[in-house]
């Protein structure tokens, strides 16, 4: 079997006959077969085509003249401008129904809540506006108040303190009551000592009797003059001269080495000699207290010219028993070898010689700086809430250029200031003896400078680096406390975007809380015909506040309208108390009722169809209203929106008296006649009021059952029926009569057994015998005649 | 080189069935060329005229010599209308219409009213539409 199959395939194979006819067969069949394929392809779909043509069945059951178009009713609330609405829905008024929405002109009591505030006085802690004035709960509106009054009250110094050694003069602390160059004068008292020279002077001073030269600071101020003694007599010590100088301001003399310089010389060459001191401390009243020394600090040999010459002693601490004591120095020549007919001498306060040569007493420790320190005290008042602090000192000083510091004391730091409040630091007048007044005004936690009790201390301190003492004279000192005696909050809160209708009353709301008792709470409105707050009669009110939430109404019904402006009205709340304490003014809630006139007013808005009522097509429009009032005390009005003039009216409408009720169903219909382009806009939208006459004293009712809007054509409302099986594409429509063949262009789906109407505001019928054709995409033609 | 190739061209075995090939070759590509143009063009042309649908939607004795014809074409193709036969009396026209295209086509020809007439509008494919008319 398999060899004759492979026989038969080689004979095949071998065999050349005929393949070319093949060929060419095989190709033909395949363009027979892409003709014949194609053919019955196009036919099948030309023939669907027939099909669904033969299967369309649409027909034209009715054409009539239409004048009107149907009603577009608002497809939206309306707005309610003035009145209120009651119930129902926009939806109710699309039909004549009975089913209706109502409004009325009750007055509608809109509540409006401060959004902005002022604090007039007083400081905003927390809270904010309308949040937490909108409800009485624990959100307050907190404003602590600020002293408004004040009272100033003058201390002066009860007491004193004497700080060193600074001793008391002179005075009282009567005396610092007033500025009267009547002291209270302290003494200052060395603070500190340096080895000073203590020179001799020719000026003389008397101790109980007996005259004595001076001892001085200062080198010579004189022409000199010169102690002589006899040295052709005797031998022996020659007192020369008594030098003193008191000790006031001296307290102690500390222990050092004297070195005394002695001008000296003596008369001839043969007289032996030499210059020596005693030493004392001599009372006041010429009684030597205390002999120190004795023929001590002797010099070399004098000279026969003049010399400087010196000698030591060492001085031993010496405290001073008494500042009137004097230091005395007596100098004395003694003079071991006669020779007669000549002297021995000495030379004091000569200018002419330089200090070096001068007779002087060298390194004795003295007082080289003073200081003046005295602490004064008072009381005042505990009263909290010190505003300012003014204290005052009037002073002079003996002495000039005394470097002072008045320090008042901070019982907060617990110290003298050194900077800043309660110090102040200068330097006083050059010239001794001249009055001075410092003064400092402190603003800054005054109260700090007084203890609990009141109590105050200031402390004055004068040094100067000086060998002489000085006395402090303090004339005024005065400690002036100013505190609040009255506290005040006051807020302003305004309100606006309210309405800008006329209210008929205004009545405000106060709820608010003051951490204190009896506080003069005043609540002001402001009249905006006065430009002022209210003082007294409506918008006005005053209460004593119990410390605890309270509410206050304000009525206003007397030309409540001067009350608001542009919707804006603002109201103060103002809290005074006379108390030394801040408080707070805690603000719960402030609301406004805005009670408006009897009004009603309406506006909804409509749409015309402008695809099948073009503007240019339509004559006029209409406005048609069903509605019921609860009275017939006025008249009702409807308008539309001008757009040229931006403002509802009726200028134009064929009637513009408006509509009187008759408490039942009544209809109200307006016609726009020709000027109905200027209350359409370019979409086809119109806005329709529905306006009372105006304020009256009924609060109407009304209710709408059907309010719309329809415009006037001169058109043509076909209706189509689709019988067929398959939606119908309508494309044109054919209004034929005997003068006119009008085609018109339409694009209008019927789907399989509708019945649709298609009306047309550009096509008015002919008025005598017509033919009415509608054309179908698929070629199908309708026909309507009317003979 | 050139001794091969010299003999390569005196060498006249097997030069006939090759010619004869290509004879043929080139014989039976332009035969098939010209069969798929051909069935190009038939088919084209079939298609068109089984794609080509008209409809009149109006015809109006508009004027006492003139009859308006308002033809709507709802095929596939555009439609050349060439002659216009009324009582088989023959208009020819030039008037074209694009798929959905429709449009009036005007014949100037004097009516009697109370009149009907045969309107059929033939188009360059061969196709007729028309229907008896009275006239107004």
């Amino acid at each position: 079997m398999l060899e004759t199959i492979i026989k038969l395939l080689k004979h095949f194979r071998n065999e050349k006959r005929g393949v070319s006819n093949v060929i060419v067969v095989m190709l033909s069949l395949i363009l027979v077969v892409v003709i014949v394929s194609n053919v019955i392809l196009w036919s099948y779909q030309m023939n669907q085509l027939d099909w669904e043509k033969m299967k369309e069945d649409i027909s034209i059951t009715n054409v009539e003249r239409i004048n009107r178009s149907s009603w577009f009713v608002a497809q939206s609330e309306y707005t309610v401008n003035d009145g209120s609405y009651i119930n129902g829905s926009y939806t109710d008024t699309q039909t004549i129904d009975n089913k209706y929405e109502r409004f009325t002109e009750a007055l509608a009591t809109p509540i409006y809540y401060p959004n902005g505030y002022s604090v007039l006085y007083g400081t905003y802690l927390s809270g904010a506006v309308p949040g937490s004035v909108q409800t009485v709960d624990s959100d307050y509106f907190i404003v602590r108040s600020i002293g408004t009054a004040s009272l100033t009250t003058a201390y002066n110094p009860l007491g004193y303190s004497l700080l060193g050694s600074t001793t008391l003069v002179s005075g009282t602390t009567e005396d610092l009551v007033s500025n009267n160059d009547v002291y209270m004068t302290f003494r200052s008292y060395a603070s500190a000592t340096s080895a000073q020279t203590l020179y001799t002077h020719r000026e003389t001073t008397t101790i109980g009797g007996s005259t004595y030269y001076l001892l001085k600071l200062g080198g010579a101020d004189a022409a000199g003059l010169t102690l002589s003694a006899d040295a052709g007599t005797t031998t022996g010590r020659k007192l020369m001269g008594k030098l003193v100088y008191q000790l006031t301001g001296v307290s102690s003399i500390s222990a050092s080495t004297w070195t005394i310089y002695y001008r000296a010389y003596k008369g001839h060459t043969n007289v032996q000699a030499h210059c020596d001191v005693d030493i004392l401390v001599r009372m006041s009243n010429s009684t030597i207290r205390s002999t120190i020394a004795a023929n001590v600090a002797n010099s070399g040999a004098l000279t026969t010219s003049w010399s400087t010459l010196s000698g030591t002693y060492s001085w031993a601490a010496y405290t001073v028993i008494d500042q009137t004591d004097y230091l005395e120095v007596d100098y004395c020549i003694e003079v071991t070898q006669i020779r007669a007919g000549y002297f021995v001498y000495l030379r004091i306060d000569d200018n002419t010689l330089a200090v070096t040569a001068q007779t002087r007493a060298n390194n004795i420790y003295l007082p080289s700086q003073y200081t003046s320190e005295v602490e004064f005290s008072g009381s005042s008042n505990i009263e909290s809430g010190w505003s300012q602090l003014v204290w005052t000192i009037d002073s002079a000083w003996t002495t000039g250029t005394v470097t002072v510091s008045l320090q008042l004391y901070n019982y907060t730091l617990g110290t003298y200031p050194t900077s800043g409040n309660g110090f102040i630091s200068y330097t006083s007048s050059a010239t001794a003896n001249t009055d001075e007044t410092k003064t400092q005004t402190i603003t800054t936690n005054p109260s700090h400078f007084r203890d609990g009790s009141g109590n105050w201390k200031m402390k004055v301190k004068g040094v100067k680096t000086t060998t002489t003492q000085f006395d402090f004279k303090a004339d005024w000192i005065e400690f002036k406390s100013t505190y609040y005696n009255e506290y005040t909050t006051s807020t302003e809160y305004t309100f606006s975007n309210m309405k800008t209708k006329i209210p008929t009353q205004l009545n405000f709301t106060v709820v608010s809380e003051y951490n204190t008792a009896n506080v003069s709470v005043t609540i002001q409105v402001w009249n905006y015909s006065s430009s002022a707050y209210v003082t007294s009669g409506e918008g006005y009110l005053t209460y004593t506040s119990n410390e605890s939430n309270e509410t206050k109404l304000l009525s206003i019904n007397i030309n409540p309208q001067f009350y608001t402006s542009n919707g804006n009205a603002k109201i103060k709340v103002t809290g005074v108390k006379p108390t030394t304490s801040q408080y707070l003014q805690k603000i719960n809630q402030i609301k406004l009722y805005y009670k408006i006139e009897n009004r009603l007013d309406i506006n909804g808005v409509y749409v015309i169809d402008l695809s099948t009522y073009h503007l240019a097509y339509i004559q006029t429009v209409e406005i048609q209203l069903r509605y019921r009032a609860s009275d017939s005390g006025e008249k009702w009005y409807l308008k539309a929106y001008n757009w040229s003039e931006a403002t509802y009216s009726d200028i134009g409408f064929n009637s513009t008296a408006g509509h009187t009720p008759t408490t039942g169903w009544d209809y109200y219909a307006v016609n726009l006649t020709t000027s109905w382009g200027s209350y359409v806009w370019d979409n086809g939208t119109i806005y329709i009021q529905f306006i009372d006459q105006g304020q009256d004293i009924n609060s109407t009712t009304i209710d709408i059952d059907f309010l719309g809007v329809r415009v006037v054509i001169d058109g043509t409302r076909f209706t189509f029926q689709n019988d067929g099986a398959l939606t119908s594409h309508l494309i044109s429509l054919w209004v034929n009569n005997a003068t006119n063949h009008q085609r018109y262009d339409i694009n209008l789906f019927v789907n399989s057994g509708e019945n649709t109407t298609y009306t047309r505001a550009d096509i008015s019928l002919p008025t005598e015998n017509f033919v009415v054709k509608v054309v179908t995409e698929r070629g199908n033609i309708a026909v309507f005649a009317k003979h | 080189m050139a001794k091969t190739l010299k003999r390569f061209f005196r060498d006249k075995r097997g030069i006939t069935p090759v010619l004869s090939n290509l004879l043929l070759t080139v014989v039976a590509v332009a035969a098939m060329a010209v069969a798929t143009t051909a069935t190009y063009v038939i088919t084209t042309n079939l298609k068109d005229i089984m794609s080509e649908r008209l409809i009149v939607e109006d015809l109006w004795f508009s004027s006492p010599n003139e009859v308006s014809i308002y033809l709507y074409n709802i095929g596939k193709v555009s439609v050349h209308f060439s002659t216009v036969y009324i009582n088989s009396m023959p208009f020819t026209t030039s008037f074209n219409l694009e798929p959905s295209g429709h449009g009036w086509l005007n014949i100037s020809v004097s009516w009697n009213s109370g009149s009907v007439y045969h309107v059929d509008v033939v188009t360059s494919r061969g196709t007729h539409v028309g229907d008896h008319y009275k006239a107004p």
